[in-house]
C-alpha cells in the first residue's frame, strides 16, 4: 500500500509535513478535514498562516516550536488551531523532526488531532474552582486550611479582615499564633478533630494583637484520595457583638427574676403583715386590761409583752414599708444635697467610730427625678452598712461619690466601704427580706430590700461590687431628670403594687 | 346613761379584747363578725358608735359603711369609726370618702383608743 494511501486513510489525524521555514511538503485527508484545505492549496503554502491563530503567528510560536523540536527531537503542544473558515479550535499537536536516509533533518511532520472536550472541560474546571474561590472569599465567616502540623495553607477574605492581616503574611504561620491560649489550644482542637473527625459550634478566644476575639469555630479532618490526614479546615465566626448580647440579656434576665421576686415578696409581706396586726391589736388590748388587774410583781412581766408587742408592730411596720404601696412624691431633686443631708446626720457617728470619709461629688451632676426622703432612706441604709462592715477593721475609709454615668442618662451615686466584704452568695441574698449578715441587735434585714424596692420605683438600679475582706461598693444609678417627665412621674405609683 | 357601742370585726380576739376594754370603760357593748348580722342589729338596736373593722368576708367594712349611711332612720347618723390592719391607704380624705368619722390603723394603743372613742362620743353631744 503506498504511503500517501494509507496517510490518507488517517482521516481524523492531520498529517502535515513542512520544511524548516513550515512550507509545506505534504498534507493528507485527515489534515483537509481538520484545517478546510485541499492537499493542492496547501501545498507549498506556510503552515502557521494557514492554520495557527492570529495571535500565535504574531508571537513566531511555530518557529519556537521548531527550534525546540530541534534540541529535543520531539515536542507536544496543545495549541488552539484555525480552520480555512476562520474558526478556532483546540487541538494537540505532536511535532517530530524529519530525517532524509542519511538521518539529516530536513523538516517536521506534525500530527495533530482536535480535542473540542479538552479545553471546556478545562475551562469548566478553571470556572468552577474560580466559582468556590469566590464562595469562600465572599464568606462572611473567616476560613482557614491548615496542613498536618497546623500551619496555615488558605486563609479567605474574612480571616484576613479578622486578624487584619494580608494574606502573605498569614500563609505559612502556624494557626496557634492566632490563638489566646496557643499552642494547648490549638492541641486541644486538633485532638478533638482525631476524635470526632469533626467539631461543630466550638467556643474559643483568638488573640490579635491586644485584642481578644470570642469565636464559634466548626472544624473538619481534611483528607487526600488515600484516606490521609492532609491537613485541617475551619470555620471562624467572630462572636463579639453575639457575646455582648447574651451577657445583657441574661443580666436583664436576672434583674427581671429579682424584680419579680421583690414584687411577689412584697405582696406576701403586705398580706403577713395585715393578719399580724389584727392579733397584736388584741394582745395590746388584753395587756392594756390586765396592766390594771394584776400586782407590781406581775406587772412588770405584763410591761415587757408589750416591748414584745412594739418590737412585733415595728417590724409589722418595717415589712410595710418595703411593700410600700404609698405614693412617691417625685420632684427634680439633686443627688448631691442628698448625700450631704445624709452625712449631715451620720458624719458625727462615722467620726467617732474611726472611719475616713472621702467624698467625691461630682459638680456637674444633673437632677433626677426622685423622692428626696426616699432616696435619703436609701443612701443611709447603705452608709449605716458601710459603716457596720467596717467595724473591727483597722482601715476604715467610706467613700461616697456621685457621677454621671457614662451615657448620659444616669446619675450614679456610688457608697462603698473597706469593710468585711461579702461572699458570692451572700451578695446573691442581700436584696432578699429578712437576709442579714449582721448581728441581730443591728437590723432585720430589711435595709437593703426596702431600698432595692424604692430605687426600683424611681426606675432606676441598685448594683453591688463585692470583694471579701476588701470591701463592698454599691452604686445606685437614677434616671437624669428631664423637665417633661416630671408631670408623667408625679404621683405615679409604683409598678406591680397592685396589692388591696 | 352608757353609750352603746357596736363593734363589727371578723377576728374574734380582736372582738373580745374590744368588748372586754370598753366594758371595763362602762360602755354597753355589742359585738358582730359579719356585716350583715350587724346590719340586722342595727335594725333592733340603736347605738351611738359603730367600731368597724375594714378587711372582712362578702361585706367589707366600707360596705357596710356605706349601708348605714344610706339608711332613712336614725342611725343613718351614727358615729363610726374604721379600725383596720390596712396600713398601706395613707389617704387623709379617706373619712370624706367613705362617710365615716374616723380612720384608725391596728394596732393602737388601748389608751389612745378610749380617749378617740371619748371625744368621738363627745362630738356627737350624744
Amino acid at each position: 500500500m503506498p504511503l500517501n494511501t494509507l496517510l490518507d486513510s488517517a482521516i481524523h489525524t492531520a498529517i502535515v509535513a513542512t520544511d524548516f521555514t513550515g512550507r509545506i511538503i505534504m498534507f493528507n485527508q485527515g489534515a483537509t478535514n481538520l484545517f478546510g484545505y485541499t492537499p493542492e492549496e496547501a501545498k507549498d503554502r506556510h503552515l502557521p498562516e494557514l492554520t495557527f491563530s492570529k495571535e500565535d503567528q504574531n508571537t513566531h510560536l511555530f518557529e519556537h516550536i521548531i527550534e525546540r523540536v530541534r534540541s529535543q527531537g520531539w515536542v507536544q503542544e496543545r495549541l488552539l488551531r484555525q480552520h480555512k473558515s476562520g474558526r478556532v479550535f483546540p487541538a494537540i499537536s505532536t511535532i517530530t523532526c524529519l530525517k532524509d536516509s542519511t538521518g539529516q533533518s530536513e523538516g517536521i511532520l506534525e500530527i495533530t488531532q482536535d480535542v473540542p472536550n479538552l479545553f471546556s472541560l478545562e475551562d469548566e474546571l478553571k470556572s468552577s474552582k474560580n466559582f468556590l474561590e469566590n464562595i469562600l472569599e465572599s464568606s462572611i465567616d473567616a476560613v482557614v486550611t491548615t496542613d498536618p502540623k497546623g500551619y496555615i495553607t488558605y486563609a479567605n477574605r474574612a480571616l484576613k479582615e479578622l486578624i487584619g492581616l494580608h494574606g502573605h503574611q498569614i500563609i505559612g504561620k502556624h494557626i496557634c499564633t492566632y490563638y489566646k491560649d496557643g499552642i494547648d489550644q490549638a492541641r486541644e482542637i486538633m485532638n478533638k478533630l482525631k476524635q470526632f473527625g469533626r467539631i461543630r459550634d466550638y467556643e474559643f478566644d483568638m488573640r490579635v494583637g491586644d485584642r481578644i476575639i470570642p469565636i464559634r469555630t466548626s472544624n473538619t479532618l481534611l483528607y487526600d484520595d488515600y484516606g490521609e490526614i492532609v491537613g485541617t479546615m475551619g470555620v471562624f465566626q467572630d462572636i463579639t457583638a453575639r457575646k455582648k448580647l447574651s451577657e445583657k440579656l441574661s443580666a436583664t434576665q436576672a434583674e427581671l427574676i429579682q424584680a419579680v421576686k421583690m414584687r411577689a415578696l412584697g405582696d406576701l409581706v403586705t398580706g403577713v403583715a395585715h393578719e399580724i396586726n389584727n392579733p397584736l391589736m388584741a394582745s395590746d388590748t388584753f395587756l392594756h386590761l390586765l396592766e390594771r388587774e394584776i400586782g407590781s410583781k406581775l406587772g412588770r412581766r405584763v410591761v415587757l409583752l408589750k416591748e414584745c408587742n412594739r418590737k412585733i408592730e415595728n417590724i409589722v411596720k418595717k415589712l410595710m414599708e418595703f411593700s410600700r404601696h404609698s405614693e412617691f412624691q417625685f420632684t427634680a431633686m439633686g443627688v448631691n444635697d442628698a448625700v450631704l443631708s445624709v452625712l449631715a446626720i451620720t458624719r458625727q457617728q462615722l467620726l467617732n467610730q474611726g472611719i475616713e470619709l472621702e467624698l467625691r461629688l461630682s459638680e456637674n451632676v444633673p437632677r433626677v427625678l426622685g423622692d428626696k426622703n426616699q432616696v435619703e432612706q436609701v443612701l443611709l441604709n447603705l452608709i449605716s452598712n458601710a459603716r457596720d462592715a467596717m467595724q473591727g477593721k483597722s482601715h476604715k475609709v467610706l467613700t461616697v461619690r456621685t457621677d454621671l454615668s457614662q451615657k448620659g442618662q444616669q446619675v450614679e451615686i456610688g457608697v462603698s466601704d473597706t469593710g468585711i466584704g461579702m461572699t458570692a452568695e451572700q451578695i446573691e441574698q442581700i436584696f432578699n427580706p429578712f437576709f442579714t449578715t449582721k448581728d441581730s441587735d443591728k437590723g432585720i434585714g430589711l435595709g437593703l430590700s426596702i431600698s432595692y424596692r424604692i430605687i426600683d420605683a424611681h426606675q432606676g438600679k441598685i448594683e453591688v461590687k463585692s470583694e471579701l475582706n476588701k470591701g463592698t461598693a454599691f452604686t445606685v444609678s437614677l434616671p437624669v431628670y428631664q423637665a417633661e417627665g416630671e408631670r408623667a412621674y408625679t404621683n405615679k405609683k409604683p409598678e406591680g403594687n397592685n396589692v388591696s | 346613761m352608757s353609750h352603746k357601742i357596736l363593734v363589727v370585726d371578723d377576728d374574734i380576739l380582736v372582738l373580745e379584747a374590744l368588748e372586754e376594754l370598753l366594758t371595763a370603760s362602762g360602755y354597753v357593748v355589742r359585738v358582730a363578725a359579719r356585716g350583715q348580722e350587724a346590719l340586722e342589729m342595727l335594725d333592733k338596736e340603736r347605738f351611738d358608735l359603730l367600731i368597724l373593722d375594714v378587711v372582712m368576708p362578702k361585706m367589707t367594712g366600707f360596705d357596710l359603711c356605706r349601708e348605714v349611711r344610706k339608711r332613712d332612720d336614725e342611725m343613718s347618723k351614727v358615729k363610726i369609726i374604721m379600725l383596720t390592719a390596712k396600713t398601706e391607704e395613707k389617704d387623709t380624705r379617706i373619712e370624706e370618702k367613705y362617710g365615716c368619722d374616723l380612720y384608725l390603723t391596728k394596732p393602737i394603743d388601748p389608751g389612745r383608743l378610749k380617749e378617740l372613742i371619748r371625744e368621738t362620743l363627745e362630738d356627737s353631744g350624744a
